[in-house]
């Protein structure tokens, strides 16, 4: 089952099963598995992303945890990822449709542009008319 | 002799510096037979390594004994050098490597290492510094401060 668990503490914690959003660097925009820590400083992330050792100042913790061994081997992560359904939790969330929207705010052309720039003033004015 | 170096060149040179302190030849009377890159396999799991050293420090040679945690032993002993140069101000030259072991959690003595072997180990990240990539553009100057602490969405 994938927690959604509401704890007191209302921050992510970087932990083994734990989906994280990588910030920084080649795998930037993918979505990771932590599956080792190593230090303080480094953790071992494996998914969409590969297997690989990243800073932990390049990631971010999603609210999205699995609960796995720790040191799960890459195929078994691929099968868990996709038993688990993650990529559609995460899709679901406000986070990656906030990405999508910018990322789609970027690769507008000109046009585009102009189009959005007309429905902001419009919006604004059917907002300023309340 | 297992000899960690940056290249070829050194772990030769390096590898003559231990044959004399052991044996009484000189690189002019010798000639090394062979050379091999040693490539560690199974570079995708987590190790615990403890090394043996001894280093020159101002005062006299000490021994000592580290633990690091890596995926590789060339990273460990990578670890083992910065640290070396940062608390001790021992420089790449005055140390020996004297014994490497991988360790099980159990063999692990330093608190530092066993911290991370714990079941369900857990931390917050509790300062955030966002570090932008190079390609996305950001403003010098920004209307609010940055937020450093990370909050559940």
């Amino acid at each position: 089952m994938v927690s959604f668990k509401k704890s007191k503490d209302s921050r992510n914690f970087i932990e083994i099963g734990r989906i994280i959003f990588v910030n920084f660097g080649p795998s930037y925009g993918k979505i990771g598995l932590v599956v080792d820590i190593l230090d303080k400083n480094r953790c071992m992330i494996d998914g969409p992303t590969g297997r690989q050792i990243i800073n932990i100042k390049r990631i971010k913790p999603t609210k999205l945890k699995i609960k796995i061994g720790r040191g799960l081997n890459s195929s078994d992560v691929y099968h868990t990822l996709i038993s688990k359904d993650i990529i559609r939790y995460w899709e679901k969330s406000n986070w990656s449709k906030k990405n999508r929207k910018i990322e789609k705010k970027k690769s507008f052309t000109d046009y585009q542009k102009f189009k959005f720039m007309l429905g902001k003033k419009t919006n604004h004015r059917i907002l300023k008319a309340f | 002799m297992k000899i960690f170096s940056p290249n070829e060149s050194i772990a030769k040179s390096r590898f003559w510096y231990f044959l004399r302190k052991t044996h009484k030849i000189k690189k002019i009377k010798g000639e090394i037979v062979s050379i091999k890159r040693v490539v560690e396999k199974k570079n995708k799991s987590v190790k615990n390594f403890g090394i043996w050293l001894r280093y020159d420090s101002k005062s006299g040679t000490i021994n000592m004994y580290k633990e690091y945690r890596d995926v590789l032993v060339c990273g460990a002993v990578e670890q083992m050098y910065m640290e070396m140069a940062g608390r001790h101000r021992a420089k790449w030259s005055s140390i020996n490597i004297l014994r490497i072991e991988q360790l099980s959690s159990k063999e692990c003595t330093r608190l530092e290492i066993k911290q991370f072997h714990k079941y369900n180990l857990k931390f917050p990240i509790s300062h955030f510094v966002f570090k932008t990539p190079w390609n996305k553009k950001t403003s010098l100057v920004k209307a609010s401060r940055p937020q450093t602490c990370l909050k559940e969405n």
